[in-house]
């Protein structure tokens, strides 16, 4: 296929039309005066190289253009205009947004790259030694009660929901967990039990995920509390 | 105590610590005032930098932690071919930018200024630790904001998201 239509080189509609708006030696305004929205509709030639959410996003902007450019031959009914946004002026704020953050994340490289070299001690895992370690038995029951709720919750969940083609195989490692839950509390700096498993649907991610927090409970690098009966039990850093 | 020694004071806790650690817990811990500790860092940072040191002092907000100079990153390469090394793709880093500068976001944000999803990166900069959910926005929907972490700012070698290169915000 030719080189010219490889769409993949492109981060999204936005990028192409930069990259043909530049090529072009022309100011973002001018787009619509050009011959940017030919130019843009012959790379569609390359859509279906593309997956299904990325060429639906280059293809909603080729509608977007024909209707703008459309606009443009037609005389404007009175009325219509002081109700609506211009779509043209729309799009172009959005390719100058966008110019602006593609300039930025170029910046960042950089300082990306001048920060390379730099070493951080990862902080220790196991911090200390501990030689007497209890956990009194109501805690652990209560852990277990929770979790087991938390997991007929998912369950409902799945059973409810649509089936979903699983187009990946889900990998999820105890370590990567573990380290999700020590920067969860790093930056919130406590967390009950409840909202750490708030946003997880998937019986495996759940299932992973208490062993992690298992794990860095049994280690002495969090701790888990519970005030009174039937209170959410508030996981925290020692 | 005498400013020496609370140099020494800050090195012993920064290299038990590893990680970073508040500025505000050095100074309780010590028993000295914020500003002192702050100032006695400066000092340090701008020491350290001057006599060539390996070990240097860096910021990471109001926190500080031990770092390497990046003068001898070949040894440390040689010897222990860290695999700390990673960079971001294009994709994560455009999502980055516009988090790093706009922060707090929501995803809503973020993808109508790149006119794409952004679900993959966002995923990925979580993982990587470089951005945290701080909060929910107050609009319908209660969509889940942005934030970049500190290990965003040790990333990209920087103190605080005010030492990012200024936008070049044309004619916006």
């Amino acid at each position: 296929m030719d080189y010219r239509f490889k769409l993949d080189q492109f981060e999204g509609p936005l990028d192409l039309l930069l990259h043909l708006i530049k090529k072009s030696k022309i100011n973002i305004e001018d787009i619509f005066v050009s011959e940017i929205t030919e130019q843009y509709l012959e790379y569609m030639e390359g859509l279906d190289e593309l997956d299904m959410d990325k060429s639906s996003e280059f293809l909603n902007m080729a509608a977007t253009l024909i209707y703008i450019k459309s606009r443009t031959l037609v005389p404007k009914p009175i009325d219509d205009d002081d109700l609506e946004e211009d779509p043209e002026q729309e799009l172009i704020e959005r390719l100058k947004a966008y110019k602006i953050f593609k300039e930025a994340s170029l910046n960042m490289k950089g300082l990306e790259k001048q920060a390379r070299g730099r070493h951080f001690k990862l902080p220790l895992e196991y911090p200390f030694e501990l030689d007497d370690f209890s956990i009194s038995g109501a805690t652990i029951d209560k852990l277990y009660t929770a979790f087991s709720k938390v997991m007929e919750r998912a369950i409902e969940i799945e059973e409810h929901s649509y089936k979903q083609v699983e187009i990946e195989r889900e990998i999820v490692s105890v370590r990567e967990r573990r380290r999700y839950i020590r920067n969860t509390l790093k930056e919130k700096g406590t967390i009950s039990f409840d909202m750490l498993f708030e946003d997880m649907s998937s019986r495996l991610q759940i299932a992973v995920t208490f062993l992690a927090l298992l794990e860095l409970l049994h280690a002495g690098f969090l701790k888990a509390e519970q005030r009174e009966n039937l209170d959410a039990i508030i996981i925290s850093k020692v | 105590m005498v400013e020496n020694n609370i140099e020494s004071a800050i090195e012993a806790i920064l290299f038990v610590a590893g990680d970073a650690v508040k500025i505000d817990d050095i100074a309780e811990a010590i028993g000295e005032t914020k500003v002192t500790i702050s100032s006695v860092a400066d000092k340090m940072i701008e020491e350290r930098k001057k006599k060539g040191s390996g070990i240097e002092v860096f910021r990471v907000g109001d926190k500080l932690q031990l770092t390497t100079s990046k003068k001898y990153e070949e040894y440390i390469k040689k010897l222990f071919m860290p695999d700390n090394t990673y960079v971001i793709t294009n994709a994560a880093i455009e999502t980055l930018s516009i988090i790093a500068y706009n922060q707090p976001v929501t995803r809503g944000e973020i993808e109508k200024i790149r006119g794409v999803s952004c679900t993959y990166s966002l995923n990925a900069l979580l993982n990587k630790g470089l951005i945290y959910e701080s909060g929910r926005k107050d609009t319908l929907g209660h969509p889940k904001l942005y934030k970049t972490s500190d290990e965003f700012l040790r990333h990209f070698g920087i103190s605080n998201v005010e030492e990012l290169p200024k936008l070049n915000a044309e004619d916006q």
